[in-house]
């Protein structure tokens, strides 16, 4: 059982690649979770019962990487290349971060007007966004030779976009009550 | 977790919020951003003829601690030549606001932050 070495591709079969088929993903992860599931080793003692609990956990930590595309973007650098790009670090980049600051203030002033219809609009700007940004991401990584440091910025663009697009799930909850 | 009393302070009345005119020659802005936990932090310097720093404005999205330490880094450089703001460490931040190691990237963000604002001051009064 080599199942602890395999990384989060192959655990679903799969070759690393930012370009993950996600219903294939989710069917795959019904079919691995229900093989893995405890109760059908139920006969194979504790030790065999622990290690189905271990394979289930793995299994649903690789299937929320590879369903987000920022995570996935990291995991697949980090496998692919050894770079790791989840810790902190300062971006300098004073038009994007403008952008951003701006995008957080529009949110912040449709949150106290609480302005339901303002705030699906502006769910429907930055989900557009982040789907060209995705596509551009997407790009990158369709290149033979990866250039890492655009595949940096562009991962760290995304993430911003994903943090503006929890904001509003945040906010949605607040003009809702 | 519990923020500390001071970051409490500065979280509910933070000093300092707003903006300058980012084009005026006298003023000098940084940008910075941390992708990780998506904050994005907004701090200005108006400097007089001496090179003195008269006053200072922030603007963070962020957790409470990255508001509480630009709120924090506004406060210090009021008075503080530019050269000086340039030397304000992160350390001391952390230091003053008591920050848990899990929140030392937020102070670190606002040394950054004055660092730019000065260099951008300095790279335009240059022009």
């Amino acid at each position: 059982m080599a199942s602890a070495q395999q990384n989060y591709f192959e655990l679903f079969g799969l070759e690393p690649n930012f370009f993950v088929d996600q219903k294939d993903l989710s069917d795959k992860l019904r079919r691995l979770l229900h093989s893995a599931h405890p109760d059908r080793h139920a006969s194979g003692g504790s030790q065999q019962q622990m290690l189905a609990m271990q394979k289930t956990t793995r299994l649903n930590d690789a299937f929320a990487v590879l369903k987000h595309p920022v995570k996935r973007a990291q995991y697949l650098l980090q496998v692919v290349k050894g770079i790791d790009t989840t810790k902190d670090h300062t971006v300098d980049d004073p038009e994007f971060l403008m952008q951003q600051l701006e995008l957080r203030e529009e949110l912040h002033n449709i949150t106290g007007d609480k302005d339901a219809t303002a705030l699906m609009d502006f769910a429907d700007k930055i989900e557009q966004m982040a789907e060209v940004q995705e596509a551009e991401l997407g790009e990158l990584f369709k290149q033979d030779a990866w250039d890492i440091d655009a595949l940096k910025v562009a991962i760290y663009k995304l993430q911003f976009l994903y943090k503006t697009l929890h904001d509003i799930e945040l906010a949605e909850d607040k003009i809702l009550d | 977790m519990a923020y500390s009393e001071k970051v409490i302070d500065h979280y509910e009345n933070p000093r300092n919020v707003g903006s300058f005119e980012k084009d005026d020659s006298t003023v000098g802005t940084g940008m910075v951003g941390a992708p990780a936990c998506g904050d994005v932090m907004k701090l200005q310097i108006k400097v007089n003829d001496d090179g003195v720093i008269e006053d200072a404005k922030f603007k963070t999205y962020g957790c409470g601690s990255a508001i509480a330490s630009s709120s924090l880094v506004t406060e210090w450089v009021k008075g503080k030549t530019v050269d000086e703001a340039q030397t304000i460490k992160n350390t001391e931040i952390a230091e003053e606001l008591a920050l848990p190691p899990v929140k030392i990237h937020c102070s670190v963000l606002a040394e950054d932050a004055i660092k730019a604002a000065v260099k951008d001051f300095k790279d335009r009064s240059q022009k």
